[in-house]
């Protein structure tokens, strides 16, 4: 059972509301903990819906190149 | 042939729909299918191992998403640019770091963007006044655009998500709001609301709760 604390680090994890120190502690405990991973990743889904619902805009297409060469391609 | 060149076949060729542009329609047909992301986190397996070909995919399945995040927070197409090939370059070096088990690759991608554009917003000191823009414009009431998810799920599953959201209580939207596309912290969210810190925690607990549980049971 997560508890609401926790439920809450959980949600300012997912929306990148932690402070540094906060982000590294919780990460800690989520590196050890399956019942919370599994409920991270349920409210990452939530968190990606949120982001979907952005106006769509398509990056332009000479950016794509510039982004393989950065990596050397 | 050479690697570039390889890199630039990858793209699949496909027929526009509705006047999308190409790389919008690839996304669409590819991300939003259920073997999606076992093929994110075999790809972000690939990239790990420096397969630039992976690499190229990637870009080619997340782009439209990342780009879309950076240029809601950043409200500048030239910054969002920066900003997605920063995240990208930073994919490239980071991917072993992905853990499918905490969710999706294109979450991992949203997030690792976001987080990128509110670096740039912080460094160049307009906070104040994105945040009063994220206030006017939140991410639930837009209906008057193509978003995101009508490219990766259709309109009619894209209307589910977008009532979702708008279902959830003002304050607690505002507040996840405030968070995701602001960068507020907890305890600026506080102050700029005029609310107790606990209240904010709690708001945006029991709104991504609840937002999960209505994407679980819709969709």
């Amino acid at each position: 059972m997560i508890d609401e604390r926790m439920q809450e680090q959980a949600s300012l994890h997912v929306l990148g509301a932690l402070s540094a120190s906060e982000a590294r502690a919780f990460k800690s405990v989520l590196h050890r903990d399956p019942e919370l991973q599994s409920f991270v990743a349920g409210l990452s889904a939530a968190t990606a819906a949120m982001a979907g619902a952005v106006p769509l805009a398509p990056p332009p297409p000479q950016l794509r190149d510039r982004v393989l060469a950065r990596i050397g391609g | 042939m050479s690697i570039y060149a390889q890199l630039n076949s990858t793209r699949l060729p496909s027929a526009p729909i509705a006047g999308w542009p190409r790389g919008i329609v690839f996304f669409a047909r590819t991300v939003n299918k259920p073997e999606a992301s076992d093929r994110d986190s075999e790809l972000l397996r690939q990239i790990a191992a420096g397969d630039r070909l992976a690499f190229a995919e990637f870009y080619d399945r997340h782009s439209p998403l990342m780009f879309s995040v950076a240029a809601k927070i950043l409200n500048d197409p030239g910054e969002a640019e920066d900003v997605l090939q920063e995240t990208f370059v930073q994919i490239w070096e980071k991917a072993a770091r992905f853990n499918p088990r905490l969710g999706k690759a294109a979450s991992w991608a949203a997030i690792l963007t976001r987080n990128r554009a509110i670096d740039k917003v912080r460094a160049s000191q307009r906070r104040s006044r994105l945040a009063e823009a994220s206030g006017r414009e939140q991410s639930g009431a837009q209906t008057w655009h193509d978003t995101v998810n009508d490219a990766l799920y259709g309109p009619d599953k894209a209307k589910l998500i977008q009532s979702a959201i708008q279902e959830l209580p003002p304050e607690q939207r505002r507040a996840i709001d405030l968070a995701y596309f602001s960068g507020l912290t907890q305890e600026e969210i506080a102050q700029k609301l005029n609310t107790p810190l606990g209240t904010i925690k709690a708001r945006i607990r029991r709104g991504l709760l609840k937002l999960r549980d209505q994407l679980e049971s819709r969709l």
